[in-house]
């Protein structure tokens, strides 16, 4: 099951231009961030952690979710979901694995990235090694993880929902966007709507906000919690859904 | 794995209904007949678990409609479009615990003529059919349906089908076909449950048929009965004045009728009463 779902995500000629193009990208950006600094008049600091790596991040949840649409979907266009349905596989393992390979590779495929910036500012010395090596990048990397986690969940649950590659695409990137607007107006209307920051609607918001140089430990297990739980939720949800659908 | 159909009976349109009732034994093999292809549709969707019907299907002891059991037909399974052959077969036989060698799957791809280092997207049509017919034969361990039906549109194809039928009976599994006629794919098979107008007219070996496809009636006038049973040297049964002989022996009894004076009225084929010759007065 894995090994499919890799090999799914390995064929896709269209991650390997993606992933060169947002290179391309990264370079410009690094190369010519003295011109950028002083427009923005900014530390480095901050603009390697709240601007380049967070851009990164847009570009490879986008990716990540388009994805893990295709993944899903392409056992149904292909009919080969006949035959994993009826193999000794579990329900849970065949969603279980998409969620799993694609979070894999995705998280890789950002420490790719992540290792590029941080590796030429320490050849820069714009950061020392100490700094690389302290708690801070780990903080970082694991509200970064758990983010993507929840994203790859997300979308499971609304291709699930819809399949259908087109809605889901469009209806998953419209959630990701529009979802603070949302909860900002109802926040506005009624005092309860306020917990509404712990749910999918604002956490990922929130978080994504919240993602800047030094993280503070009570922040991130505050979190790390609240992204973990609403994965599980909407993970376990999504499974049950399946399990309705193979009925 | 046996087979039971036990007093089948699905309604079709108002007061039509087909009826089935037959038995397909362990490492045995049938093949089920009938020029309505929506009958044998009728019969694939059962096994798909689509169709509501009276009575029982029992495979291995065990009712269908409780049994955890899907036909892999062409029409319903499919593989990676952009994933080569051999590693569509690779990984998706390890769902089913099946690890065939290198070697011998290798060996399969070449006897359906299939490179198989080919994306599956770039296959042509028959061979797509083919690697689903073979998919078909390595998944399905000792119970086996082929709709033979879908495929007489293509030779290549329906010459795999013909090496995989043999190869399956050669390994004594259990075969099941459905099939439209009886045709070269069919020889092999042991027994047929022939249905005609909704209703199953035969169920016997498939061998017995083959006699009774093989007869003839002759009708003739002016002749004495003694003497024809003292004459004819061959099997030949009289009803009436109508003469029942096989195929084989018909040129020597219409030389015999002539030498002695006999007249003919028509020649029928037993099974289709198609009239192969008939005096008009």
């Amino acid at each position: 099951m894995y090994r499919i779902e890799f090999f799914k995500i390995v064929q896709r000629k269209f991650n390997y231009i993606y992933f060169v193009t947002v290179l391309c990208l990264l370079f410009f950006c690094i190369l010519k961030d003295n011109v950028i600094l002083k427009f923005l008049d900014i530390s480095k600091g901050v603009y390697i952690y709240e601007y380049l790596l967070k851009y990164m991040l847009i570009f490879i949840i986008l990716l990540n979710l388009i994805n893990i649409i295709l993944s899903y979907r392409e056992d149904y266009t292909s009919k080969a979901r006949n035959i994993i349905i009826n193999s000794s596989k579990s329900n849970f393992s065949n969603i279980f694995s998409k969620l799993l390979i694609n979070f894999i590779v995705f998280f890789v495929y950002y420490l790719l990235f992540y290792s590029f910036v941080i590796a030429y500012y320490i050849y820069k010395k714009d950061i020392s090694l100490s700094d690389f090596y302290s708690i801070n990048s780990i903080y970082y990397l694991l509200i970064v993880g758990s983010l993507l986690l929840l994203v790859n969940s997300l979308v499971l649950f609304f291709v699930s929902i819809f399949n259908n590659t087109n809605l889901a695409i469009s209806f998953s990137v419209l959630f990701l966007i529009g979802s603070k607007f949302l909860t900002n107006y109802l926040q506005n209307t009624f005092v309860f709507f306020d917990n509404l920051k712990y749910t999918f609607f604002d956490v990922i918001n929130n978080v994504f906000l919240g993602l800047v140089e030094n993280i503070a430990f009570n922040y991130l297990v505050e979190n790390l919690i609240v992204l973990l739980a609403n994965f599980l939720i909407i993970f376990l949800i999504t499974v049950l859904i399946n399990g309705l659908k193979t009925k | 794995m046996s087979l039971v159909f036990k007093n089948f009976k699905k309604k079709l349109s108002r007061k039509k209904y087909l009826e089935l009732d037959f038995i397909l034994d362990s490492k045995s093999s049938l093949v089920v007949v009938d020029e309505n292809i929506n009958n044998l549709n009728l019969i694939a969707n059962v096994f798909l678990k689509k169709e509501k019907y009276e009575g029982e299907v029992v495979i291995n002891k065990q009712n269908l409609k409780n049994l955890k059991y899907y036909p892999f037909f062409v029409d319903n399974i499919g593989f990676y479009k952009k994933i080569t052959v051999y590693n569509n077969f690779k990984l998706l036989l390890s769902l089913y615990k099946i690890k065939l060698e290198k070697s011998v799957l290798l060996n399969y791809f070449a006897q359906a003529d299939i490179n198989q280092n080919e994306k599956y997207d770039k296959l042509d049509e028959d061979n797509k059919i083919k690697l689903k017919l073979l998919f078909n034969y390595l998944v399905s361990k000792d119970f086996l349906i082929f709709y033979v039906e879908k495929y007489s549109n293509s030779v290549a194809v329906m010459e795999y089908l013909e090496t995989l039928i043999e190869l399956s009976l050669e390994n004594k599994k259990t075969l099941l076909l459905l099939s439209s006629s009886l045709n070269r794919l069919t020889r092999n098979i042991k027994k047929a449950v022939i249905i005609s107008e909704n209703k199953q007219v035969y169920f016997d070996d498939i061998d017995k048929l083959n006699v009774v496809k093989d007869l003839i009636i002759i009708e003739i006038d002016n002749y004495v009965e003694e003497i024809l049973y003292k004459d004819l040297i061959f099997d030949f049964k009289l009803i009436d004045n109508k003469l029942i002989v096989r195929k084989s022996d018909m040129e020597d009894v219409l030389y015999y009728f002539v030498k002695s004076g006999i007249d003919v009225i028509s020649i029928n084929d037993f099974n289709e009463n198609t009239k192969l010759y008939l005096d008009k007065e």
